[in-house]
């Protein structure tokens, strides 16, 4: 969660404060982050491998020098050995069962398919155009984030689209499918 | 340097660049105000919209967004005691106590008119040293930039976040993404799985995935908040004598903002919590800090804005942005053309006099701004954590494919977000991820021209002395938590969000 969206408490201050905000409870993912360490960790080292592989086929122009596919390759080996220092660190922890960082994921469920809206929404453009997509898309999002009232969904999509329209179509002259 | 203000003056006579101005302002306080939306992110929002615009415009409506947002996050701060900036935070420890004891008025007052004189006398600032940077990186050849970017990127990673070790993953990953398209010296395409990757990863798309779409999915975690309603507010103007007592305080703080502005990695954060330490330090009556005191107030805003100005003195100097706000100003600029560096007075004057001239006009519009609508402002906190998600997701969508009038930038951004998202929720911030984007083709090309240049010598970065200070410095950077003498900047990183 970003820090900055959270209301600071005083000392000797209730937390709930005036214009401060609340949270119901509601299903939340949590873990230790050195699984997720391991898991990204994971990801990203496969990345690096790709590179430093890939980077053997490169055409070398440089003769004995630095070549196109030299620096790459440091970098990846870097990367590995910073992932593989935070890996360790997290096997360590794991291994010992000492103090650990908790990650937390709020209403996990609505995230996941807001990634999923994320992905989809390329596809969506690409199927029907821009303004069918954004409609479609940006009603679905809007129910998504709790807006469940038709008129106001129906409201906030009509106007984003007339937004598009004026300002990136007919002021920006930006072309949209 | 005469001239260069006289062309900029020139700019702003025109209708569009005033008008980009204000624009800048008032989108500034929208963003700054919104908790959860930082400079950065409203910044990355409005690019899509600069693509047809002047260059000078652009960059005035980007400058003065900077600068309102890093105001008026002290907004919120004060009257509901939630930053809508992360360097406002300390705002709130006395200007939160301050509305409580029903002092609303002087503690927006002194926070606007704080503000107002560190990102003034910071502006002065700005001019003074720029010129002088100018002068010393002009005599820079490859292997001084190759050192400067490595300074640049070490003290980013080291800034970046709780763990050094995180910063540095985020680093050498963003460095590696640069690495795809084609190669800065041979020519040859490397790492190309997509035609769309050709000219590299579209910075514009990766820069609004990490930092606006990841956002938006951290905002899906709490867009059930309800904000609770304000009660009555007391009389928000306050009087304009009251800054006398604070100008000893100003002045310290407003060179401490800029000093630590000027430190890539630094930030607004680091700047407003070292001013504030200094003045309770120094102040007659250090125990009433954190419960209401004046000093305190004027110290962080002070210093917070002060900063801004500090961190545009190596991105114009020396092309080198120090933070992520900065970096995106590089991608603005670099849509139109414009590199800035050493060269960007003498190639486009205008962009930086006009840079130095929005700061100074736009100031006193800022000001009235402040103080005027304030009560909307804060308003502003009102508004359903869902709606903002869900149009500032759209607008980001939409603005990426603007960028080229292309899905597959849409498809870039949409996973950099992800990407982005996963990294924050493992204390990997997106920041040096963005700057190694911005820096890492400099740095390679450099690196490699220098070896050029000095047929494979390695030696040719110790025997430059700007090289050599750079990369000692560097590696100091490195080897400085190994010591434990980083314990104090991760204690100030430990009490406040990173900025």
């Amino acid at each position: 969660m970003n820090a900055a969206s959270q209301p600071l408490t005083l000392p000797g201050e209730p937390d709930a404060e005036e214009g401060a905000s609340t949270l119901a409870p509601a299903p939340t993912l949590i873990f230790r982050r050195d699984w997720g360490d391991l898991l990204v960790g994971a990801a990203i080292l496969a990345v690096a491998a790709w590179f430093f592989v890939s980077a053997g086929s490169l055409e070398d122009y440089s003769g004995e020098g630095i070549g196109a596919a030299d620096f790459p390759r440091g970098i990846a080996a870097l990367l590995a050995l910073g992932i593989a220092v935070i890996g360790v660190g997290a096997l360590r922890r794991l291994a010992a069962g000492t103090a650990h960082h908790l990650v937390e994921i709020r209403r996990y469920g609505h995230v996941a398919i807001g990634m999923l809206l994320l992905l989809v929404f390329p596809w969506l453009m690409t199927a029907f155009g821009y303004y069918v997509a954004m409609g479609v898309w940006l009603a679905a999002f809007l129910v998504l984030c709790g807006i469940r009232h038709p008129l106001h969904v129906a409201a906030y999509v009509a106007g984003f689209l007339l937004f598009t329209k004026l300002v990136f179509e007919m002021i920006l002259g930006t072309p949209l499918p | 340097m005469l001239n260069g203000f006289l062309v900029g003056l020139q700019s702003f006579t025109s209708f569009a660049v005033l008008a980009g101005l204000f624009g800048g302002v008032i989108v500034g306080y929208l963003v700054g105000a919104l908790p959860g939306l930082s400079a950065g992110v409203g910044m990355a929002l409005l690019i899509p919209f600069t693509f047809g615009l002047d260059p000078v415009v652009s960059i005035v409506m980007l400058v003065t967004l900077y600068m309102a947002s890093e105001y008026s996050g002290a907004i919120p701060a004060i009257l509901v005691n939630t930053p809508g900036e992360p360097s406002s935070a300390v705002t709130a420890l006395d200007g939160y106590p301050m509305r409580m004891r029903g002092e609303a008025g002087q503690a927006l007052t002194l926070s606007i008119l704080g503000s107002a004189v560190g990102s003034v006398l910071s502006t002065i600032l700005l001019v003074l040293t720029v010129n002088w940077m100018t002068g010393v990186a002009l005599a820079f050849g490859p292997a001084e930039y190759f050192a400067l970017a490595v300074l640049g990127l070490s003290l980013v990673s080291t800034l970046s976040g709780h763990s050094v070790i995180r910063g540095l993953v985020a680093l050498l990953f963003g460095l590696l993404l640069t690495t795809i398209g084609t190669d800065p010296v041979d020519g040859i395409p490397r790492f190309v799985f997509n035609e769309g990757l050709l000219g590299g990863i579209p910075f514009i798309s990766a820069l609004i995935g990490l930092f606006a779409l990841s956002e938006v999915l951290e905002m899906l975690e709490t867009t059930d908040e309800k904000p609770m309603p304000l009660k009555a507010m007391s009389g928000v103007l306050g009087q304009f004598s009251l800054l006398k007592p604070h100008v000893g305080n100003m002045v310290r703080s407003t060179f401490i903002g800029y000093i630590l502005g000027v430190i890539p990695g630094a930030g607004a954060t680091i700047a407003s919590l070292t001013a504030y330490a200094v003045q309770r330090r120094v102040s007659k009556t250090p125990e009433t800090f954190g419960k209401g005191n004046p000093e305190g107030l004027v110290a962080a805003e002070t210093a917070n804005n002060a900063c801004m100005p500090g961190a545009l003195a190596p991105m114009l100097a020396l092309g080198i942005p120090g933070k992520a706000s900065t970096a995106v100003l590089v991608g603005a600029l670099a849509i139109h053309g414009v590199q800035p560096g050493p060269l960007i007075f003498a190639q486009h004057p205008e962009i930086p006099y006009s840079v130095y001239i929005a700061l100074l006009v736009g100031m006193p519009f800022m000001v009235a701004l402040g103080l005027f609508g304030s009560r909307l402002w804060v308003k502003l906190t009102l508004i359903p954590r869902g709606v903002v998600a869900a149009i500032v997701c759209a607008t980001c969508l939409l603005g990426t494919f603007s960028e080229a009038n292309d899905i597959f930038s849409i498809w870039v951004a949409a996973v950099f977000g992800i990407v982005g998202y996963v990294l924050r929720k493992l204390d990997i911030e997106p920041a040096p991820i963005v700057l190694a984007l911005v820096l890492g083709y400099m740095m390679e090309s450099n690196f490699r021209r220098a070896l050029v240049g000095s047929g494979d010598d390695y030696a040719v970065f110790a025997t430059s002395p700007i090289a050599a200070v750079c990369l000692v410095l560097a590696l100091i950077v490195f080897v400085l938590p190994l010591t434990g003498a980083m314990l104090f900047k991760r204690r100030l990183a430990d009490t406040l969000p990173t900025a």
